[in-house]
């Protein structure tokens, strides 16, 4: 992997800034969330820009596509969270339930529920199915902004700006509260699912354990301290991903903790979002108005 | 009649026609009538010739005379110029509607204002109006007033003989005012003024006082003195009244006046006299205090050091966009802050114990991103410092993992396909949203919270029976229960409605529980009962099947339930329950019914489900204690519409008879329409 070179192609998304850029289920789409109110519906590979929704208020900061790609959920500014008809790119529902800008929006594995985490430092569970305009559940345990929120088959992760990771553990009833002290911008759980890699704004991306909530790597030389980065991990859970605030995507080795990778940017100055192939080594990352797409070049490795 | 009579006739019958005659024909007409009719019908067609618009009657004897053209340019003889009118071009048919008949006679302009200036003002307001008018209308004398200003009126003097300067001002007494003569005064108009209040007939007012008019005096005051010699002056209704013949019309009783009240809570003051009050010298008005003004603290400057050299630093106060911290305390700052002598008076207070490390964590947040202590060295060094602090201290606030019981809802757990990790233990803090009106809501809050307090369990007590109950079976009655989200305020719970309506249903549901989920519907008027029947997870929720009722509260729900949330993420404030009031004592009749009915099929004899709900005693029992129960229940619920519904519906003895309760509008509308056509036909 160390050897590995990413090709990227640039694409202009036209939406302002994009605020967050996701793929869909699969990996062979991806979403682009604007400060332009629209939420973009592209096929990086084909580098067509397949549909545009259009419907929300303000600024959009984050989507998510259903499991059967029937549907995708966004949120924004304008405190709605929204249902969208991918084919006819109707609004489905929206819910007004948030006080303040959602930040972040997740599906459920079966896409019957919608999480999102705003700004009102709640948490909310929307049912899909039903036609409430209520939330099911509003988790309201956090004492600073929700920045965002994972969710797996069985819990829901809440990453908060008071330093606090909280994972709601649907099976067995409980909710874990790990302190990291510093603003957590991203959570994300590992493909494996047994770690929990947040974003601190300390310039550190924190790994811990999820059963016992010890800290088991620290990933640092990137720069995050203002603004809202993502990081995950890669396909195969060998490597630490994020972004930055000096317009480069970093790599670590995930057991080593060594910086790997630092892709350039051109022309970016903060790198904000990215999203990671569920399968394939590719990955498309978006800094201010345009996104990149990478991908693994053709190179033989030489090991 | 006529037959008798004798005497010569002069002139025709009266007639009188009478009631019951038939009203008689027109008579006849005349030779010369009925041509006039022709004429006026025909306009003189028919005949030919000239006869255009004069009736055939050009150059006959009674008729239209054409004139012939005479020039009027050399004739300056205008007075005798023709004038030509309307009547001159009209037909006899048409005078009636144009001609001189027709003409509405009317006074000359000259003569019409008269009319207007008589208006006499009888209010106040109409003397307004009229004195305003008359500053703005344009002057223009009457005929009377011309008339009068010819023989020596000025306006403004009155009418009538001359008087005696004397005469008019009685005071004067001079020969030569006895002598001169002046017009008499005009007669002022009489001005009545109308009651415009509502106060009762004579009723005055008090009179406000003004400080220009000198009351004292208009006072009644007894004067006396007292054995020191001091005079004193007694005044009050009673006093000073007794001898007063002079003014013997005064009304002593009625003397209400403003300046005897007071016009402000306020202590008594030693009466401060007018002069002073009033007076423009300084002296007056003031006087010299008796204490010293002070300042109440007096704080020193800090001590500079001697080798003290101002210069700016410029320290990076961290801000984080994201999140508020930066106050993060440092302990090390906050020590050496001690040491020096920052000289605050709340410091130095003595706390308790408990308090003081509050206090220091305040202090600590307070101070540390804000000031440097003197004596550290202000170069990097000190920059280099705050870098540090955060990982030392992180340490110190990191607490590591913190974990406590969460109660998912059920339905997110049904959602996410998950077994719900608590079965017995009531939800605590449901923040399931009922658009309960906000004061209910927090009075139902601090119900709980008293409940809680006292130890009382927050359910009825009927809450004792799921414990017991196998979890299995009986499971999947009390989450129902549990699980009712009807409007708490206006409906009684799913389950009332779903033990009257939906009989055949409670037996599917115990056959079919080890039976994957099945959902059934059943229509309640205009609701409709969701219910997932069997499975371990039964969930109930009304879904309204018309969207109107919800679209004419929106508003009101929308800035309730805005409340509403803001209520629920306030964590001190316990979050908003439904009661479930009754339905646990039903269940419990409707469990006992089904293990008998259990019993029964196991026994073999009962093999039809039908068989089993005709013949069943244990059946018969249930309908009828169901019934009993429903209706000593319905009586908590006597103000609401639904419940004589309701109570027709129990209190009907076969399944005939059941009223079907409608509560949609819609449906009445199209029952009425149909009572409309149905009338409509007949």
């Amino acid at each position: 992997m160390k050897n590995v070179e990413f090709d990227s192609f640039i694409s202009e998304s036209k939406q302002g800034t994009v605020r967050a850029i996701r793929f869909n289920v699969d990996g062979n789409y991806c979403l682009t969330c604007g400060s332009d109110k629209t939420l973009k519906l592209w096929n990086p590979f084909k580098r067509m820009l397949l549909k545009t929704y259009i419907g929300h208020g303000l600024e959009v900061m984050d989507a998510q596509g259903s499991c059967d790609n029937s549907q995708l959920v966004s949120c924004g500014t304008d405190k709605n969270v929204i249902l969208w008809d991918v084919t006819t790119g109707n609004t489905v529902r929206k819910y007004r339930g948030h006080l303040s800008t959602v930040n972040s929006v997740a599906f459920n594995e079966e896409s019957t529920v919608a999480i999102s985490g705003s700004v009102d430092t709640s948490v909310r569970c929307w049912d899909l199915k039903s036609k409430r305009n209520e939330p099911i559940q509003i988790l309201g345990e956090g004492t600073d902004s929700v920045t965002s929120v994972s969710v797996s088959s069985y819990e829901v992760l809440a990453g908060c700006a008071d330093g606090r990771v909280r994972r709601y553990d649907l099976r067995n009833g409980k909710l874990d509260t790990d302190d990291l002290v510093h603003s957590i911008t991203s959570v994300r759980l590992t493909k494996d699912g047994q770690g929990i890699l947040c974003s601190c704004s300390d310039s550190t991306v924190r790994l811990i354990d999820k059963d016992s909530g010890e800290l088991l790597s620290e990933y640092k030389g990137h720069t995050h301290n203002q603004f809202k980065i993502d990081s995950c991990t890669n396909h195969s859970d060998t490597h630490v991903v994020s972004g930055s605030e000096d317009g480069c995507v970093y790599f670590w080795s995930l057991i080593d903790g060594t910086i790997t990778h630092r892709l350039r940017h051109e022309g970016a100055r903060i790198v904000h979002s990215i999203a990671y192939h569920p399968t394939k080594n590719c990955f498309i990352s978006a800094a201010e108005g345009r996104f990149w797409i990478w991908q693994e070049s053709e190179q033989e490795t030489e090991e | 009649m006529e037959d008798f009579f004798e005497g010569a006739r002069y002139g025709k019958e009266i007639y009188e026609p009478n009631d019951e005659d038939v009203p008689r024909k027109k008579r006849k007409l005349s030779r010369r009538e009925e041509r006039e009719k022709e004429r006026q019908l025909f306009h003189g067609a028919f005949k030919g010739g000239f006869s255009v618009g004069h009736f055939g009657t050009v150059g006959s004897k009674e008729g239209f005379q054409p004139k012939t053209f005479k020039s009027s340019r050399k004739d300056q003889n205008h007075s005798e110029r023709i004038r030509q009118t309307v009547e001159d071009f009209i037909d006899s048919e048409d005078e009636e509607a144009f001609g001189s008949s027709s003409c509405r006679i009317r006074m000359k302009k000259s003569y019409e204002k008269e009319k207007e200036v008589k208006r006499v003002p009888h209010t106040e307001r109409q003397l307004l109006a009229f004195s305003v008018e008359k500053l703005l209308a344009p002057q223009s004398n009457t005929v009377g007033e011309r008339l009068l200003q010819s023989l020596g009126w000025k306006p403004g003097q009155g009418i009538g003989k001359k008087i005696s300067l004397q005469r008019k001002n009685p005071l004067l007494s001079s020969v030569a005012s006895n002598q001169t003569t002046i017009s008499p005064e005009d007669i002022q108009a009489i001005i009545t003024k109308f009651k415009e209040d509502t106060f009762g007939l004579g009723y005055q007012g008090l009179e406000k006082p003004s400080f220009s008019s000198v009351a004292p005096s208009s006072q009644n005051h007894v004067f006396g003195t007292l054995e020191k010699g001091k005079k004193i002056r007694i005044s009050g209704q009673a006093f000073g009244v007794g001898m007063d013949e002079d003014n013997e019309d005064m009304d002593v009783y009625s003397k209400e006046d403003l300046s005897q009240y007071d016009f402000e809570l306020a202590p008594a003051k030693p009466d401060i006299r007018k002069k002073e009050m009033f007076s423009t010298k300084l002296e007056d008005r003031f006087v010299l205090a008796s204490k010293p003004w002070l300042f109440q603290k007096y704080y020193k400057p800090p001590d500079v050091p001697k080798d003290f050299k101002p210069h700016l630093e410029e320290v990076e106060v961290k801000q984080d966009t994201i999140s508020s911290e930066g106050l993060v305390g440092r302990k090390e700052r906050f020590n050496l802050l001690k040491k020096g002598n920052v000289g605050l008076e709340w410091e130095e207070k003595e706390v308790d114990a408990k308090e003081r490390p509050k206090e220091e964590d305040f202090l600590q947040k307070l101070f540390s991103s804000r000031f440097v202590s003197k004596g550290t060295d202000q170069t990097a060094t000190g920059i280099e410092k705050e870098t540090e602090l955060p990982t030392s201290l992180s340490k110190a606030r990191r607490g590591g993992r913190i974990t406590v019981d969460w109660f998912p809802d059920k339905l997110l757990c049904t959602r996410f396909n998950v077994p719900c990790p608590y079965l017995s233990v009531p939800e605590k803090k449901t923040e399931r949203k009922t658009s309960l009106p906000l004061f209910t809501a927090l009075a139902l809050a601090k119900e709980k919270k008293q409940q809680q307090a006292s130890g009382v369990e927050s359910f009825p007590a009927p809450q004792e029976a799921p414990p017991e109950r196998e979890p299995e079976r009986e499971l999947p009655k009390t989450e129902e229960a549990d699980l009712v989200t009807a409007q708490f305020h206006e409906r009684p719970p799913i389950d009332l409605f779903k033990a009257i309506f939906a009989d055949s249903e409670s037996e599917d549901e115990v056959s079919t529980l080890t039976q994957p989920s099945i959902t059934e519907t059943a229509e309640l008027g205009s609701w409709t009962v969701e219910s997932k029947v069997g499975g371990p997870y039964e969930n109930m929720t009304l879904v309204p099947a018309i969207e109107e009722k919800k679209d004419v509260g929106k508003g009101q729900d929308k800035a309730y339930s805005e409340e509403m949330k803001k209520e629920t993420i306030d964590e001190n404030l316990p979050a908003i329950t439904e009661k479930p009031i009754f339905t646990k004592t039903f269940s419990k009749q409707m469990h006992k019914v089904e293990e008998e009915d259990h019993a029964l099929i196991e026994k073999g004899k009962m093999k039809d489900k039908k068989e089993l709900a005709e013949t069943s005693k244990s059946k018969v029992k249930s309908d009828e204690l169901r019934r009993l129960e429903i209706l000593e229940r319905l009586k908590e619920f006597d103000d609401l519409e639904e419940v004589n519904d309701l109570r027709k519906v129990v209190t009907s003895e076969s399944e005939d008879e059941w009223v079907e309760i409608d509560r949609s509008d819609k449906k009445k509308k199209k029952q009425k329409k149909r009572k409309k056509e149905k009338k409509k036909k007949y």
